[in-house]
């Protein structure tokens, strides 16, 4: 067959030079996208251990009396609040490392590698910022936490949000009861807020219309509002099993005596 | 808690769905005349080679119209972050490169093969053996350049995206997945154009033959990930082999000289 011949040669030359030059972008991409998910997976687990560190934090003995009001503000255990700013640190160190990476078009070509680090993340710091000052932080404190140069959608946040409200009803679970100075049990004032803030991001978030052609997509938004039901319900349920046991208990007690507002 | 959360929430949803959807129905205009452009070109399977040019030509007015489609789109898409939304159009944008490579490997094919004719045609009245290494140069001597990045974004009224990735641009990725949806397309044209073809020229495979090789050997330049564009490549050995076996088939009959 008539494959060789001296034109022959040079054509196949010019074809693999100019593939040679799409190579040295692919490599750059491949290379930008690895550093993005390798970033991604130290974020996601490091967030992931301030989220479990918070966990294990009892509530009742990190209280403390605020001067200001009769509000109350937890101080974390020095161990846990060493944890959670060592693995901080890990985290500005991974976002770091691709900074470059993310600035320009690669903010939304890598948008999806990133994406999951960050809503890890946003749950992290809405998680420890709830406990801290009871308050939920806006898009806007959580995208100048991160960094303005790291892209955070306000799906992300919001995605980030639902996640948090899972680690709230667990929080609220474990942290259930607390035993006033007359040794009687009582639903402790921070699982009655956590209920609270739970039916009111119930009822909020089932008012949105999600359309199947957004980035938030509706199947995602479903399953996320199907969770947040079910820990609306788990926390309920243990309020209220511990509302009905609390008539066995000391006399004395009456339920939403000691917190404010005594909605159960 | 800020209650506001809820309204900006349903916001961002709402505006992000409508661009998504204006962003749909441009791309589906863009379809439509790829669409047309490709039926043209698809005669290519039912017609002789040297006629391939004569109706490679009649795709002109189309080729407008798609880059004033593609300039609409462009126009949209540029007031958002490229990588946002561009999944919503990359296969559109690789079947448009598609089109134009098709094109261009049409109109070079079809005056090769005439050249081609020309030369066997002189060659049997005069029935010389010296004359066949110099005709068998002619035969790749003439095969089609795959279509540069430059022109194929010339072609369609786009940026070609190596230097400024921010503007609305053909990726790297949406041209090298053309460049295999050709591959496919000639390795079916291989068979075609022997059915086709006028007083025993069966030259059109050899070309074909030897380009897509060409662009095999590019292929394995590149260092591909587990992707999509990997699962594609790997699929052109089929292709390669598809030709390879209409060449044994013809040189085995003696069909094509040797």
């Amino acid at each position: 067959m008539s494959v060789s011949g001296s034109s022959a040669i040079s054509d196949r030359e010019s074809v693999t030079t100019r593939f040679s030059s799409f190579a040295a972008a692919l490599d750059a991409h491949h290379d930008a996208r690895d550093r993005v998910i390798k970033a991604s997976r130290d974020i996601t687990a490091a967030s992931k251990k301030i989220i479990f560190a918070l966990q294990r934090l009892k509530y009742a003995d990190a209280e403390v009396q605020r001067g200001d009001s009769d509000k109350t503000r937890i101080k974390l255990p020095p161990k846990i609040d060493s944890d959670i700013a060592g693995l901080g640190r890990k985290i500005k160190d991974a976002f770091g490392s691709v900074r470059d990476d993310l600035q320009g078009a690669g903010a939304w070509r890598y948008q999806r590698q990133i994406s999951g680090a960050i809503q890890e993340y946003i749950e992290a710091l809405l998680f420890r910022e709830y406990l801290m000052e009871r308050r939920i932080l806006s898009h806007e404190e959580v995208q100048t936490l991160i960094g303005d140069e790291f892209l955070v959608t306000y799906t992300d946040y919001i995605l980030g949000l639902f996640d948090t409200t899972g680690e709230l009803m667990r929080f609220a679970i474990t942290n259930l009861s607390d035993v006033t100075s007359s040794h009687a049990v009582q639903v402790s004032p921070i699982a009655n807020q956590i209920c609270q803030l739970l039916r009111t991001l119930r009822i909020g978030f089932s008012g949105v219309r999600v359309n199947s052609s957004s980035h938030l997509s509706s199947t995602e938004f479903v399953k996320k509002m199907n969770t947040l039901h079910s820990s609306v319900d788990k926390v309920e349920r243990a309020v209220y099993s511990l509302v009905v046991r609390g008539s066995e208990l000391p006399e004395g007690w009456m339920p939403g005596d000691d917190d404010g507002d005594g909605q159960i | 808690m800020d209650l506001e959360i809820f309204n900006k929430c349903q916001d961002s949803i709402d505006r992000d769905s409508e661009i998504r959807e204006n962003i749909r129905n441009l791309t589906k205009a863009i379809d439509q005349h790829i669409r047309s452009i490709v039926s043209i070109l698809s005669t290519a399977h039912s017609s002789v080679p040297s006629s391939f040019p004569t109706f490679a030509a009649r795709t002109s007015k189309s080729f407008q119209f798609l880059k004033e489609a593609i300039q609409n789109l462009a126009a949209l898409a540029s007031q958002h972050p490229f990588y946002k939304y561009n999944a919503l159009w990359s296969r559109t944008l690789q079947n448009a490169a598609f089109a134009a490579f098709f094109r261009d490997w049409l109109v070079n094919e079809g005056n090769s093969y005439n050249a081609y004719n020309c030369g066997s045609s002189k060659q049997d009245k005069s029935d010389q053996p010296v004359e066949t290494a110099t005709e068998n140069e002619d035969v790749t001597a003439r095969v089609g350049q795959l279509t540069s990045l430059e022109r194929v974004c010339e072609t369609l009224g786009v940026k070609p995206g190596l230097e400024d990735e921010s503007a609305f641009h053909l990726t790297l990725e949406e041209y090298l997945q053309a460049t295999i949806s050709l591959i496919s397309e000639l390795s079916r044209l291989a068979v075609n154009s022997v059915i086709m073809a006028e007083n025993s020229n069966y030259s059109t495979p050899i070309r074909i033959n030897y380009f897509i090789k060409q662009l095999q050997a590019g292929f394995l330049v590149l260092n591909l990930k587990n992707d999509a564009l990997r699962s594609r490549v790997d699929s052109i050995k089929y292709d390669v082999k598809k030709v390879e076996e209409v060449i044994y088939d013809l040189s085995l009959r003696g069909l094509i000289k040797k």
